[in-house]
Parts: structure tokens; sequence; C-alpha cells
């Protein structure tokens, strides 16, 4: 029991200890940034840029292979997974703009034009003779455990960025996505502040690689947001909610995979927040299950009491 | 471009009124959805002040008209002078209030914070929306009679105390000039009141406010002016004199098309 609890409080080592603060740094840059997501209902963005990170990943790792000799270097590999997801974000917009299509489908369609690109890409690498190709598994599920302190620092740095950009544009960003056309008539550009958002999510990426993997990422993105929009009808305790959230999911789940050496870190990061997504569904007032279930039967109560008759009764 | 009026050899634009201090003045505003023309040579003047609905069946362009010359939808042709001069959006001179349908009520924001929205430009970027903000615009929720619901999410107004929210977030704008689409679009009876008493308030300070409206009745009792539009501009002027039965069946009678005009023309 020991083996399992000390994680949680850092006890495991410094390796752990590093792997978990990082986790929870990266869950509160993804409560931040996804609540704006949601708000603006683009939250499918964050699932179709981080999958559409996968081409460029491969990328990164060839080139360095070519160029360098080496195909594991991280800087690289986080620039070519970056570069990739942006050019997606680009062709989402473009469609968008031009009202080609309706915004799920251009989202999950450029979503299975790169994943779809990255996996043959992927298959090709695999079956290169070159070592080291075992270190771009790791971007696929997540792993915090081997996380490095440099990699940990820039996960920290990355994330007090996403914080303080969101803190400061808070203003802007609530206009943008409650009412995009009133913004643009007075003068808060609509599009440069999409690009913003989208800006937002793609550093928040890049650090979720590292600890989620890119399959899962959608998870830190969504579920502290909507977990929090369960529980509050105000944007500032919603930003502050999706945040908590974000960093106890990240915390208890990278302490998890830390005391369960086969359970990988994004996977149990996911189950973390899930959980608690699953536990707001019954128990938040107002939207919770409980909540309208109270509801109904004082609903149903009123009826007895007027002697009125339920429709379908017998 | 193919729509373009100059580039197929059609008459020139008109020129500039000699009164280039305008609120708002149009030559030749042509706009198209893809390949559908949407507007066609649309001229229009502003007058100094006072209430001028914009007119016009279902797909006339209506809305469509205030998003083009705000720079909303892009032009294919025409000239468009706030003032005399191209819009400057950061000005402040300039108010506009969407269709209340353009956004999602859900939204988590209280009725006094959308109204504090109408004081973003005063604010600026990147510094917060203060406590004295706020006070000023639930200042200008009283105006409205909303006073009371200042802190009621949005969803829990009705539709009418939704639109007077808008109008509140426009007041607090303090503009010169107001583009309101459809305020009067489905609100109830008191609401009603409330926002035509509103448009007489700004009329009688000197503003100018144009509508788009739908209610034909309801024209003659509020505003001064009025434009009749269906693509292209059917009549406009006072009101009297463009709620004509000749201008009504040509505004409500016959859809244009470029097709039909081009085999009526040649």
């Amino acid at each position: 029991m020991t083996d399992l609890l000390s994680p949680l409080f850092l006890g495991a080592g410094y390796n752990s200890a590093v792997a978990t603060l990082g986790a929870a740094f990266l869950g509160v840059a993804g409560g931040l940034v996804g609540t704006f997501l949601l708000l603006r209902r683009r939250i499918m963005l964050a699932d179709a840029l981080s999958h559409a990170t996968l081409p460029g990943l491969v990328l990164a790792f060839l080139g360095g292979l070519a160029l360098l000799g080496e195909g594991r270097i991280l800087p690289l590999l986080l620039f070519g997974a970056a570069a990739s997801a942006a050019l997606a974000g680009l062709a989402v917009q473009g469609i968008v703009a031009n009202r080609r299509l309706a915004e799920d489908a251009a989202i999950a369609s450029v979503l299975a034009t790169f994943y779809g690109a990255g996996t043959v890409l992927l298959s090709h690498l695999q079956s290169l003779p070159v070592a080291g190709q075992a270190g771009l598994q790791r971007f696929l599920l997540g792993s915090a455990a081997g996380m490095l302190r440099a990699e940990a620092e820039l996960v920290a740095a990355l994330a007090g960025l996403l914080v303080l950009l969101t803190g400061l544009f808070t203003k802007e960003l609530r206009l943008l996505c409650f009412d995009p056309l009133f913004a643009e008539a007075h003068g808060w550009p609509a599009s440069r502040l999409d690009l913003l958002l989208q800006g937002l999510l793609l550093a928040l990426l890049v650090i979720s690689l590292q600890i989620v993997g890119l399959v899962l990422a959608l998870a830190v993105v969504v579920l502290p947001a909507a977990t929090a929009r369960l529980w509050t009808d105000r944007l500032g305790r919603m930003l502050a909610l999706s945040a908590a959230i974000g960093a106890t999911g990240g915390w208890v789940g990278a302490a998890l995979s830390a005391a369960l050496p086969h359970l990988p870190t994004g996977p149990a990061i996911v189950v973390a927040l899930a959980t608690i997504f699953l536990a707001s569904l019954i128990v938040a007032p107002q939207r919770g299950v409980l909540a309208l279930a109270a509801r109904r039967r004082r609903l149903v109560r009123m009826l007895a009491v007027e002697g009125i008759e339920r429709a379908g009764s017998p | 471009m193919v729509l373009s009026a100059r580039t197929r050899g059609g008459a020139p634009l008109p020129p500039w009124p000699a009164d280039s201090v305008s609120p708002l003045a149009v030559a030749g505003l042509t706009v198209a959805y893809h390949d559908r023309p949407v507007l066609w040579r649309v001229d229009f003047l502003a007058p100094p002040a006072g209430l001028v609905a914009v007119l016009g069946p279902n797909g006339a362009g209506k809305s469509t008209f205030l998003k083009a010359v705000l720079g909303l939808v892009p032009k294919l042709a025409g000239e468009v002078r706030f003032f005399g001069r191209p819009l400057d959006r950061k000005s402040g001179l300039v108010a506009y209030v969407p269709q209340r349908t353009a956004v999602d009520w859900e939204f988590p924001i209280t009725a006094v914070e959308v109204v504090a929205m109408g004081l973003y430009h005063r604010i600026g970027w990147l510094r917060p929306v203060r406590r004295r903000h706020l006070e000023a615009a639930r200042a200008q929720l009283d105006r409205v009679g909303l006073a009371d619901l200042a802190d009621r999410q949005i969803g829990q107004l009705s539709g009418g105390q939704q639109q007077r929210v808008f109008l509140a977030r426009a007041l607090a704008q303090d503009a010169r000039l107001y583009l309101l689409d459809e305020p009067l679009a489905g609100i109830d009876a008191a609401s009603e009141r409330v926002v035509v008493e509103l448009l007489r308030e700004l009329r009688a300070a000197g503003r100018t406010v144009i509508v788009v409206h739908h209610d034909l009745e309801s024209v003659p009792g509020i505003f001064d002016e009025a434009m009749l539009l269906n693509v292209r501009r059917i009549a406009a002027g006072p009101v009297g004199t463009v709620l004509t039965p000749a201008n009504l069946a040509r505004a409500y009678g016959v859809t244009f098309t470029p097709k039909v005009a081009a085999v009526v023309g040649g």
C-alpha cells in the first residue's frame, strides 16, 4: 500500500517526482486552454492537431537521421510535431473560412489525412534498419516516467507561459468565444484570436506529447473543461476549476503510473481525469444525474398533490 | 471579378454625395455568397440623426447589408464611408448589434458581463475588466430595466430580456451610429416597448440608428426613414415615400436573379 501511495506524495524517488510535477503542470495548462476551446466549440481541434503531430515527428526523426546521423533529437522532434500540427490547423481554418465544409467535417478530414500519412511514414520507418525508433513509440501513449529534468523544466516553462497567456487574454478570448461577430465588428480580429487559441493549443500539444502521448492528448484538453462546465455557469470559476481538475488528474495519473510499472502515463492520467468526470456527471448540482432525478421526483410529487393522472398510466 | 458592376460595363457609380460627413454613405455595394448575388449595386445615405428601417423579404440581403458595410463579409464592389472615412472599428463611433440567434445563450456568462463587452474598446488589449467597468455596465442594464437580473446567467433570461442585454451592451459603447440586426424579432410586448423607447432616446440624442426590421406594419409608428431592399435597392427615403404599393410589389412580388436580369435586359 505504501508503494502505491508514496508516488502521490512525491516520495517514490526523484524521477517519479519530476514526472508527477510535470503531469500536474500539463493538467493546469490543458484545463485553461481546453476551457476556451470548449466554449469556442472547437474542442475536436485538439484531437485533430494532436494526431497531426505524427507525420511531423516521423519526418523530423528521418531528417535528423539523414542530416545528423541521429533520429532521437528531442528539440527537432518537437519542432517537427509542432510544424505539422500547425499545418493541420491552418488547413482546418482554410477549409472552414471558405465555407467549403462544416467545421466538424473539416476537422475530421484533416485528422484522418494527417494521422493516415503519419502512420504510413511510421510503418516505413519501422521497416528501416535503424536504432532508436522505439523513442518515437513513447510519443504515442506518453511516458512521463523516463522524463529528464531538462524535459520537465521545458514542460513547466511552457505550462507557465500558457497560464500567463490565457490570463492576459481572458477578456479577448471570452469575447471571441461568446460573440465573434461583435468582436470582429469592433476591432477584435476574430481570425487572429482564433490563431492565438490555436497557438496556445500547439504549445500545449508539444508538452502533452511527452507525457500523455498524441493518441490521448484530447483527454487533457477536454475532460477538465467539460467537468468544470458541469459545476458552474461562470467563466472565471470554470477556468479555476478546470485548471484544478487538470492538475489533480495529472498528478494522480502520473503517480499511479509510477506505482504500477506496466501502466503508461497517458492512459493513467486519462483514467484519473475520466473518473473525476464521471463522478461529476452524477453528483454535479443542476446538471448532474442525481440533481435532475431529484427535480423530476419533486415534479411527480406535485402531480400527485394536484391529483393529476399521468398520461399512459392505467 | 465577374460580378463587379464596373467590369461588366454597367453605368458608372454615382458620385459621392455632397454631404460627405453622413454617418454612413454607401455607393454601389455588391456582395455575393459564392456565385449567388446577395446585394447588387446598393446605394445608401444615412441621415445625420434619426431612425432608419432596412426592410425587405427573407433573403433580401438586409442582414448582409449591415455585415458588408462593417466589412464582416467581403464585398465584390462598392464604397463605404462612415462619417466621411473608411471604418476604424476601434474608434467606437459605430456600434453593431448582431442577431440574437448569432450567439450561444448557454455560455457561462452573466448579463452584466455581456454588457461590459461594450466597454472593451475603451479598456483596450490585455487590460482586465475592473469593478468600475462592471458598475458602468450595471447602469446601462438599469436603462433597459434589467438591473435586478444583472448577475443571472444569460440563458436564464427570456428572449426579449436577452435582446435588451444586447441593446444595453450597445448603449455602453456610446457610439454615434448604431446598426441593429432584427432587435424587435420574436420579443415580448414589454421588451418591445423598452426597445422602441430607447430607439427614440437615441434619436433625441442626435444619433443615427439603422435597424433591420421585418414587420412592415410597425414601421410608420417607429421610423423616420426606410430602405426597401431585395438584393437591389428598391426605394429609400422618408417612410411615407418608400412604403408605396408599387414599391412593395417590386420588393415582395418578384425575386431578383441575374439570369432573369440578363434575359430581361438582353
